[in-house]
């Protein structure tokens, strides 16, 4: 799977808990959950259990940890697929 | 240090489903859970749990200078006193151990944690989205004795708020929280 779509699977997992939509519009490698989507603590939970399920992985506690950004989830992602 | 966090009950109740399988175990350990299957009202006691590792987290950002990083499950975190409207207790991230205070309330729960049991912190709670930091500030120049327009808010380079004065930080350890309909703040106790 290539970068472009997993950024969009991802934009498509995060849309419904993005409090700043217009954060969504330029959706990036650098487009952090937190200050730019405005994605709360406890639904970045959310985001990582529909990344589980969504591309059939496993994300640990201690990888969950980095998960800041799009890139950041991106290139867990694929590491994780790399891995299976 | 301190660290402050604030749940709106009915927004979390309504964005966040924490029966969702799998939920738990990113964010609790084994014992955590086992307390919240046995618990009469799982919802607060969740809620309680969640506000007492945020409230300590950022209490310990601010203590270490970190960087973010979001790994709730890493956090320990244990109540000792528990009544009515309130809660005491303990959380541990590292080697670190904070005690917290929890306030509730039908409509939220609150929780401060301090890195220290001899300073004691005081916090206000806003029943709706105001400008908290405003408000903070205001308090601030207030108790301290500088002009209202001489003081402002910066993030450094770990992404933790600090207070300017007069173009210099100020060490004064506070933290602000928003959830929902609520807002809230956390200073240490100053004389008036």
């Amino acid at each position: 799977m290539s970068n472009n779509e997993i950024l969009e699977k991802l934009k498509t997992i995060v849309t419904p808990y993005a409090q700043e939509k217009s954060g969504l519009e330029n959706f990036s490698e650098q487009t952090d959950f937190i200050n730019d989507l405005k994605v709360n603590s406890a639904n970045l939970v959310d985001v990582v259990l529909d990344v589980e399920d969504e591309f059939n992985i496993e994300i640990d506690n201690d990888s969950m940890d980095g998960m800041l950004t799009a890139g950041d989830a991106r290139e867990i992602i694929q590491r994780k697929m790399a891995a299976k | 240090m301190i660290g402050n966090d604030i749940v709106d009950l009915e927004v979390a109740e309504r964005e966040s489903n924490w029966r969702r399988p799998g939920y738990l175990q990113k964010i609790f350990n084994v014992e955590e859970r086992l307390q919240i299957e046995a618990a009469q009202n799982p919802d607060l006691l969740v809620w309680t749990f969640w506000s007492m590792k945020e409230a300590a987290y950022k209490a310990y950002q601010r203590k270490f200078g970190l960087g973010r990083s979001f790994n709730p499950s890493k956090i320990s975190c244990c109540i000792s006193i528990k009544e009515n409207t309130s809660a005491s207790g303990k959380v541990r991230i590292n080697r670190s151990t904070f005690i917290t205070k929890t306030s509730f309330k039908e409509s939220y729960v609150h929780t401060t944690a301090n890195s220290s049991e001899a300073k004691k912190v005081v916090s206000k709670i806003y029943p709706s989205a105001e400008n908290v930091k405003e408000l903070l500030l205001k308090e601030i120049s207030v108790k301290m004795g500088y002009p209202l327009l001489s003081v402002s808010i910066k993030k450094d380079r770990s992404s933790v708020p600090i207070l300017i004065a007069d173009d210099q930080k100020i060490n004064l350890p506070f933290s602000i929280s928003h959830h929902g309909k609520f807002s809230a703040f956390s200073l240490p106790l100053m004389k008036d």
